[in-house]
């Protein structure tokens, strides 16, 4: 617990904050679970549905979070334009660390994917029903059957989007340990990159 | 002897049960028939389970049960398949390689199903939604793997 305020701590800046990492891990523990009982849970799918609503309010707090939060945090910081995305993939064959100090700009853009796919997959989910597996949406009372289809097919189709987008995110990190020679779980526990 | 045989099966049709069913279209008809009745069954009983009435839930218990005193068996005739008639059903042949568990999947739901009767019957709202939920979750069991996914 020293090295917060020692010498180490000023040469290796804190790059991701406490609720940042929470949510990181909370967010990967929940979309798994929910995952896993959407495919192969039981038949019942409360807890399913549970663990829905907390993908829901870890993502809204990440939103609120991007505005109000800490610099790596916030959005403005690591959501850019093209030039900047094209200028950073120009980057990637070289076979150095990059040591961006937060989301580096193709990063970012994943970030701002998932939360975005995530946030869909949690509308669909809220307003699915299916009469003939006996499973409904909280809020599939409000729409017609027909909407609550279109949502079910969709939250069905949009499960192999978020594993696609999981297996890029986990595939980029391997990328970077073994071609740039960059760990980039540590910091995502402790904070900081290893000194 | 002979005159009997051959009244049996036009008795069979004049009375419109499945079980005579002579041949796979007239089953594939029979069987999506029954899965629709049951499947308004469940939607009657969850609108009733919603706002508990005591009532309702004797009547559509009184429905579920003529539905469930179907013989199923028939409905599921050998070579009525969705590989025997794509687009026309979604009746996996899984099924058929898989009797003793579709067998068992369909027994569940039957006893699901009891549960639900004697529940409506003793007007016990908690009970007639714990099994009611049950029974949903016996239809999503079968369905999972042995129902082709519409698209």
């Amino acid at each position: 617990m020293t090295d917060m305020t020692d010498s180490p701590a000023t040469s290796r800046p804190m790059i991701w904050d406490p609720l940042v990492r929470v949510f990181h891990w909370a967010l990967f523990l929940c979309v798994v679970s929910a995952w896993l009982l959407g495919e192969f849970g039981p038949d019942i799918m409360t807890l399913h549905f549970w663990i829905g609503y907390a993908v829901g309010g870890l993502l809204l707090i990440r939103l609120l979070w991007g505005f109000v939060g800490t610099r790596t945090a916030r959005f403005a910081n690591f959501v850019t334009g093209p030039g900047a995305v094209l200028r950073y993939a120009m980057t990637l064959p070289a076979r150095k660390p990059s040591h961006t100090p937060g989301h580096n700009p193709l990063g970012g853009w994943s970030v701002v994917a998932m939360i975005g796919v995530l946030g869909l997959q949690v509308v669909t989910g809220l307003f699915s029903a299916s009469v003939d597996d006996f499973v409904f949406g909280p809020f599939s009372d409000l729409v017609s059957e027909d909407v609550n289809k279109l949502m079910l097919d969709l939250h069905k189709s949009l499960a192999p989007v978020i594993l696609a987008l999981v297996a890029l995110h986990v595939g980029a990190i391997w990328f970077y340990k073994i071609w740039k020679r960059e760990d980039l779980v540590t910091p995502m526990i402790t904070g900081r990159r290893r000194g | 002897m002979r005159k009997i045989l051959l009244a049996l099966p036009v008795a069979a049709l004049a009375l419109g049960t499945v079980a005579y069913a002579s041949d796979a279209k007239d089953v594939l008809d029979a069987r999506e028939a029954y899965f629709k009745s049951l499947g308004k069954s469940m939607k009657a009983m969850m609108g009733v389970a919603k706002s508990f009435d005591a009532e309702a839930a004797k009547a559509e218990a009184a429905t579920l049960e003529k539905i469930l005193a179907t013989d199923a068996g028939p409905l599921f005739a050998p070579g009525t398949s969705s590989t025997d008639f794509p687009g026309e059903t979604e009746a996996k042949a899984s099924i058929w390689a898989n009797m003793d568990d579709f067998g068992a999947k369909g027994k569940a739901m039957h006893e699901a199903g009891a549960e639900v009767i004697t529940a409506a019957n003793a007007g016990d709202a908690a009970a007639f939604g714990a099994a009611l939920q049950k029974m949903g979750g016996t239809c999503k069991a079968c369905h999972d793997d042995y129902r082709e996914e519409d698209e």
